[in-house]
C-alpha cells in the first residue's frame, strides 16, 4: 500500500520554487531514501508533509487518502514524525520528561504520573528492541546517538507510523550509523514506514528499499535500490559525472621522506580539569594534510581556538607552542598571522563573515594592515576590489560581484570566499575546519582542490573536519579526539573507517595497525 | 534559648523576606518560561500601593492583599503585550515599565488624598498580624510541587528551555510565555502587598527600594529553581535583618555607626554574592528570545 503519496506537490517562496511538481510515493513498511545535494529541496518536500509549510500546489495522500496537513499536530495526529537534524530535546530535562512532553499522562490536578509513563516507555524500547532504559537522565548526558534513539522512541511514543529522518548519521560514527540502521530495520520489521533524508549514498544504497532523487526543486526519478548503484544515483543528484574522491595529483615531497616540523604543540591541557584537552602533543609537518577526527565536543574546537587564538586561552590552558621554532604560546591571532598562519574558521556564519557586508568589506577582514591594501594610512579600496575580482575568478565565486552581501551567497560561495581570503597572504601554515559543511558536490570538489594544490606546494595543513569520508581523502595523517586526549593516530596506509570509527567512539585502535 | 533564636532571628528574617520571596518566585516563573523579567520592581511598587489603598477602602488586609496581586497582574498584562504580542526588547520594555510604574503612586494619591506619593496610615485594626507568613509558606510549597511534579510546570519549562520541543509537541509557547509573564505580575504584586500592609503600615513614595532587583538577583544566585532562590531570598532578607539591627549601634569609638551607611549593606552584599558565589550561571536556554 502506497501510505504516502505525493502528487505534483509544488511550494513556491516568492518567485522561488522550493519544490515544483513533486509526484513520488512511499510504500507502506519499507525504508524510503530520498536524495539530493543542499538546496534540492528534500528538506521542504518533507517540512511540506509535516505541516510545517502549507503547500502551494497539488496534493498529498496519506493512506490514499487525500490529506490536507495544516500544521505538525495535525501531521502526527495522522501518524507522521519526524526526527529533526537539530534534535528537539532539552539538555538540562530528564529523557522521560522530553519524551512525554504535550502526552504527559497524568492522575490528578495535572500531576504527571510518571511511573505509568516510564511503563509506558519500557514497553516501547522493548517490543521494538532499542535497549533504552536512561529514562531519568538529563539528556545532556546522553551521547549523540543515544538522543537521536530517544528522538525515536519519543515518535513511537506519539504512535507515528511514517518516521522522517532528516540527515540522521550527520552526527554520528560508524558504529553508530550500524546501530541506528539495525534499529530502524527493526522498525520496518514491526510495520512503520521510514522516510530516510541523505545525500551520503552510501548508506542509502546499503539500508534503503526505494530510493527518490531531487534535484533543483524537482524529482528526478524513483528507483528500487538494488537496481541501481552511486554512479547513477550521483549522475542523478548532479546532473553530471561526480567523482567522490580527490582527483588530482598527491605530490610526495621531500619534506615527506625527510620531515621537519613547522608547528609543535606539547603537553597542552585545559586548566579545569572537567573540560577538554589533556596533554595533547603533536607536530605538523610542510606538505602534509594533518586530519583532526572526533565526535564533536571531544576536544576539537578547543585545540583549534588554541591554535587560532592563543592568546585567548592564556588563562585556560597550559602547554607550549612553538611555530618555526619560535614559541607563540601567548601570541595574538595577528601575531600568527605575521608568523604565516591562515585560518578557515568553524563556523563560517558566526565566525567567517559580516553577512550584511559586501565581499570586498569581507576580504580585507583581518588583512587591513598589509601593505598591499594601505596607501597612507588608510584602505586602498581599488587595490582590494582589484584582488577580490582576481580571487573570483580563481575560484570561481559566484555570484561574480564584489559588491555582494556575504548573506546573499550560498554556502558553497560563502566557503570559497573565505577559503580566498586565507590564502591570500600566502601563509606557510593553513587551519581550516569543516570546509565543506552543507557545501553542494560541485564546490566540495573546488574547495578539495584548492586545500590539495597548498599541501603540494609544500604548505602545512592541519584539516578539522566531522566527514571522516572527507578526511579519509585528504589527509596525510589522522590525529583522532576523543574526550580531549589524542585517542590515536593513523598514517594514511592504515586508513580504515571501521577502525577510525572504533577510535573515535573511545575504542582502542585495532592491534597489528602500527608498523 | 531556641525560643529566643526563633524570636529574635528567624522571624524578623522570614518578615523581611516575604515580599523578596513572592516577587522572586515570579521572577523565577518568568524567567523559565523564557521571558526575561526586570519589571518587578514595578509590580512590587504598583502592588504595594494598591494594597496600601484597597485595604484601607475595605478595611480588610486580605482584600486588599489580593488586589494588591490583582493590580500587579493588571501591570503585567501591559508588559505582555508589548513584549509578547509587539515583540518589544525585553530588557527596555521591563526598564520602561519600573519607570512608569514610579510615576502611578504620586499621580494617584495626588488625586484622591491629596499628598505627594504616601497613603494615610492603615489603622491598627485592619492590619495583617502574620497571615502572610503563612501564605508565603504555602505559595513556596505549591510552587515547588506545580514546577516540578505538574504538566503545567514541565511545559512552562520547556517554553523556556527549548521551545521549538514544546511547539512541536502541539504546545502553544506563547500561552505559556504568558502565563509566566502574569504569575510575575501576581506574584510581585502580592510581595508589594506584603511591604505596605505587613512590614509596615502605609504606602510610602518609592518603598519597593530596589527589592524587585534584589528578587531579580535571588532567582539568578537560586539558579532559577523554586527551593534554591526561596533559600537566596532568605540570605538577603538576613542581611535585611542586620542592617535593621545595626542601626544606631556603637560598634566602635563613642558615635553609632552612620545609619545610610549600614543601610548599604543589603545592598552591597547582594553585589559581591552575584560577582563572587555564583560562577557558572544556568539561565534557561531561550531566555530573552522572541517566539516565531
Amino acid at each position: 500500500m502506497k501510505i504516502i503519496e505525493f502528487k505534483n506537490v509544488s511550494k513556491q517562496f516568492g518567485t522561488f520554487f522550493a519544490n515544483q511538481d513533486l509526484s513520488f510515493s512511499v510504500e507502506s513498511g519499507t525504508i524510503h531514501g530520498l536524495i539530493g545535494e543542499n538546496g534540492a529541496g528534500k528538506s521542504t518536500a518533507m517540512k511540506v508533509l509535516f505541516g510545517i509549510y502549507p503547500l502551494d500546489g497539488g496534493e498529498i495522500l496519506i493512506s490514499e487518502k487525500p490529506s490536507l496537513i495544516k500544521n505538525p499536530i495535525h501531521a502526527m495526529s495522522l501518524g507522521i514524525g519526524m526526527v529533526h537534524q537539530h534534535f528537539m530535546l532539552a539538555e538540562t530535562e530528564t529523557v522521560l520528561d522530553n519524551i512525554i512532553l504535550g502526552h504527559e499522562p497524568t492522575s490528578f490536578f495535572g500531576i504527571i504520573n510518571r511511573e505509568v509513563a516510564q511503563k509506558e516507555l519500557q514497553k516501547i524500547s522493548e517490543s521494538y528492541g532499542l535497549h533504552f532504559s536512561k529514562w531519568n537522565e538529563p539528556v545532556s548526558r546522553l551521547s549523540v546517538g543515544e538522543q537521536q534513539r530517544v528522538e525515536i522512541i519519543k515518535l513511537l511514543y506519539q504512535k507515528s507510523e511514517v518516521l522522517i529522518l532528516d540527515e540522521p548519521t550527520a552526527v554520528l560514527i560508524p558504529q553508530e550509523v550500524k546501530e541506528l540502521f539495525t534499529n530502524l530495520r527493526r522498525l520496518k520489521d514491526e510495520g512503520k514506514t521510514i522516510i530516510l533524508i541523505s545525500h551520503k549514498l552510501k548508506e542509502v544504497l546499503e539500508y534503503t528499499d526505494a530510493v527518490t532523487v531531487m534535484r533543483r526543486g524537482k524529482v528526478v526519478g524513483t528507483k528500487v535500490t538494488r537496481d541501481t548503484n552511486e554512479d547513477e544515483l550521483a549522475e542523478m543528484m548532479v546532473g553530471r559525472k561526480v567523482s567522490f574522491t580527490y582527483q588530482g595529483e598527491r605530490k610526495i615531497l621531500a619534506s615527506q621522506v625527510k620531515p621537519k616540523s613547522v608547528l609543535q604543540v606539547k603537553n597542552l591541557s585545559t586548566v579545569k580539569t572537567n573540560e577538554p584537552l589533556k596533554d595533547i602533543s603533536f607536530e605538523l609537518n610542510p606538505g602534509e594534510i594533518l586530519g583532526i577526527a572526533g565526535v564533536q565536543g571531544n576536544g576539537q574546537s578547543e585545540l583549534l581556538r588554541f591554535l587560532s587564538h592563543p592568546s585567548s586561552m592564556a588563562s585556560k590552558a597550559n602547554g607550549e607552542y612553538y611555530i618555526q621554532g619560535r614559541s607563540v604560546s601567548h601570541a595574538s591571532p595577528l601575531e600568527l598571522r605575521n608568523k604565516g598562519v591562515g585560518l578557515v574558521p568553524e563556523d563560517r556564519i558566526s565566525e567567517g563573515l559580516l553577512l550584511q557586508q559586501d565581499m570586498t568589506e569581507n576580504f580585507i577582514l583581518g588583512q587591513q594592515e598589509d601593505p598591499r591594501y594601505i596607501s597612507r594610512g588608510f584602505i586602498n579600496r581599488k587595490a582590494v576590489t582589484a584582488q577580490v575580482q582576481n580571487k573570483i575568478k580563481e575560484f570561481d565565486i559566484r555570484p561574480p560581484y564584489t559588491t555582494v552581501w556575504a548573506g546573499k551567497m550560498s554556502g558553497g560561495n560563502q566557503q570559497k570566499l573565505l577559503m580566498a581570503r586565507a590564502l591570500d597572504p600566502d601563509p606557510s601554515i593553513l587551519f581550516v575546519a569543516h570546509p565543506t559543511r552543507g557545501v553542494d558536490v560541485g564546490a566540495i570538489e573546488k574547495i578539495h582542490d584548492a586545500i590539495m594544490q597548498e599541501r603540494n606546494k609544500g604548505k602545512a595543513v592541519m584539516l578539522f573536519s566531522s566527514e571522516l569520508d572527507e578526511l579519509m581523502d585528504l589527509s596525510d595523517r589522522i590525529l583522532v579526539f576523543f574526550d580531549g586526549k589524542i585517542q590515536a593516530e593513523f598514517s594514511r596506509r592504515e586508513f580504515d573507517s571501521w577502525d577510525i570509527g572504533r577510535t573515535m567512539g573511545g575504542g582502542d585502535k585495532a592491534a597489528g595497525g602500527e608498523q | 534559648m531556641i525560643d529566643s533564636f526563633i524570636q529574635s532571628w528567624l522571624l524578623p528574617v522570614m518578615r523581611v523576606s516575604t515580599p523578596l520571596i513572592f516577587a522572586a518566585l515570579g521572577g523565577m516563573w518568568c524567567e523559565r518560561s523564557g521571558v526575561i523579567q526586570i519589571g518587578l520592581e514595578g509590580f512590587i511598587l504598583i502592588g504595594s500601593f494598591f494594597g496600601a489603598i484597597s485595604t484601607l477602602y475595605f478595611s480588610n488586609p486580605y482584600l486588599g492583599f489580593l488586589f494588591a496581586g490583582i493590580a500587579g497582574m493588571v501591570l503585567s498584562v501591559l508588559y505582555g503585550v508589548v513584549v509578547l504580542h509587539y515583540r518589544a526588547n525585553q530588557i527596555v520594555a521591563g526598564t520602561a515599565l519600573n519607570l512608569f510604574a514610579m510615576g502611578i503612586p504620586p499621580f494617584l494619591s495626588k488625586i484622591w488624598y491629596d499628598s505627594t506619593g504616601s497613603t494615610p496610615p492603615i489603622p491598627t485594626e485592619s492590619q495583617f498580624k502574620i497571615a502572610p507568613l503563612f501564605i508565603m509558606l504555602m505559595i513556596v510549597a505549591l510552587t515547588h510541587i506545580v514546577f516540578y511534579y505538574s504538566r503545567f510546570g514541565l511545559r512552562l519549562r520547556f517554553a523556556g528551555e527549548h521551545p521549538k520541543a514544546l511547539e512541536s509537541a502541539g504546545v502553544s509557547i506563547k500561552t505559556k510565555r504568558w502565563q509566566g509573564v502574569l504569575m510575575s505580575g501576581f506574584l510581585a504584586g502580592l510581595g508589594g502587598g506584603t511591604l505596605s500592609i505587613y512590614l509596615s503600615s502605609s504606602f510610602i513614595r518609592n518603598m519597593s527600594a530596589g527589592r524587585g532587583f534584589i528578587a531579580l538577583a535571588a532567582v539568578i544566585l537560586g539558579k532559577w529553581k523554586p527551593i534554591p532562590t526561596v533559600l537566596a531570598c532568605l540570605l538577603f532578607g538576613v542581611t535585611e535583618a542586620i542592617q535593621i539591627r545595626l542601626q544606631g549601634v556603637v560598634i566602635w569609638g563613642t558615635e553609632p555607626v552612620p545609619v545610610q551607611w549600614i543601610q548599604i549593606l543589603p545592598y552591597l552584599i547582594t553585589m559581591i554574592v552575584l560577582a563572587g558565589a555564583v560562577g557558572r550561571s544556568y539561565a534557561p536556554k531561550s531566555l530573552g528570545q522572541v517566539a516565531e
